[in-house]
């Protein structure tokens, strides 16, 4: 199942990674060596969410989807990834029953 | 003389280079490598997998250096411990550009060894490589006056050729 359609803060970040490692020649050329054949994108996403959203999103990180692969959308782009879970949802109760809740989630 | 093929040289040539190694261990069922892609070679498609080359040289009769496989799904380590191991089994490298794979020619062979020492850790499997010949005992018939030689080298001396140490032993 698709990772839940949650709002996601602007403050949310990605890292995406193509393995390239950079050295310099002995005349300071730089001589780039790519390692990946594709990008890979990691994503430090930001929720602020009700109790039921919360709710929501805590039961897909304990359901199958917490052992597995999964469809996540970055709404930036529209792009659809196939993630997992880098760790468990960490929720932090906000004044008036919302959460702020960090996830992450690694392209596999 | 080593030519490369002219893909390879473009390959090479380019700004971002995309350099890789296939791997091969001569299992019963032969594992067959890619530490990139999965590409095409000798008619046979090479998986990607978690495999680096670590320190590998190569010499006259002496290899060494190793392959460090990842092991985060226990996957390799339960080949490593199978039935038939990983020693003295053949290991063979290559190395290519992920940008020219087109042709066997593009795919250049770097090494021809034996898996060694085996070192398993919960994220990695490291296998050293060692040179066929290491260990071995040569030549393989005794060396005696029933065979015209008259005169002998003492047991216990050591011969030196081309940086490999021979121990001279009596023949049982």
């Amino acid at each position: 199942m698709a990772y839940p359609n949650l709002p996601i803060s602007v403050n949310s970040k990605v890292n995406r990674m193509d393995g390239t490692e950079v050295v310099r020649a002995s005349n300071g050329m730089a001589k780039p060596r790519r390692m990946y054949p594709s990008d890979k994108w990691e994503f430090d996403i930001l929720h602020e969410l009700s109790s039921a959203q919360w709710t929501t999103l805590n039961n897909h990180y304990l359901g199958a989807e917490g052992t597995t692969s999964f469809q996540f959308t970055w709404p930036t782009t529209g792009t659809a990834y196939t993630v997992v879970y880098a760790g468990p949802p960490n929720p932090v109760e906000q004044p008036g029953g919302w959460f702020k809740v960090y996830v992450k989630l690694a392209q596999v | 003389m080593r030519t490369l093929s002219t893909a390879l040289n473009n390959a090479l040539g380019a700004v971002v280079t995309r350099p890789a190694y296939l791997v091969y261990i001569g299992l019963t069922s032969p594992l067959r490598y890619s530490t990139h892609s999965s590409p095409t070679f000798m008619g046979k498609t090479w998986t990607a997998y978690d495999v680096a080359v670590n320190g590998l040289r190569v010499g006259a009769l002496a290899i060494s250096g190793s392959l460090i496989f990842g092991n985060a799904d226990s996957g390799f380590s339960a080949i490593a411990l199978g039935s038939e191991g990983l020693t003295d089994k053949q290991v063979k490298i290559w190395g290519y550009d992920a940008a020219a794979t087109a042709s066997d020619n593009d795919i250049v062979l770097l090494c021809d060894g034996v898996g060694g020492a085996c070192d398993i850790a919960l994220d990695r499997v490291k296998l050293t490589v060692r040179d066929p010949s290491e260990y071995k005992v040569g030549p393989r018939r005794l060396v005696s006056p029933m065979y015209g030689y008259t005169t002998n080298i003492p047991a216990g001396r050591s011969i030196t050729i081309n940086n490999i140490t021979f121990q001279v032993m009596r023949g049982r």
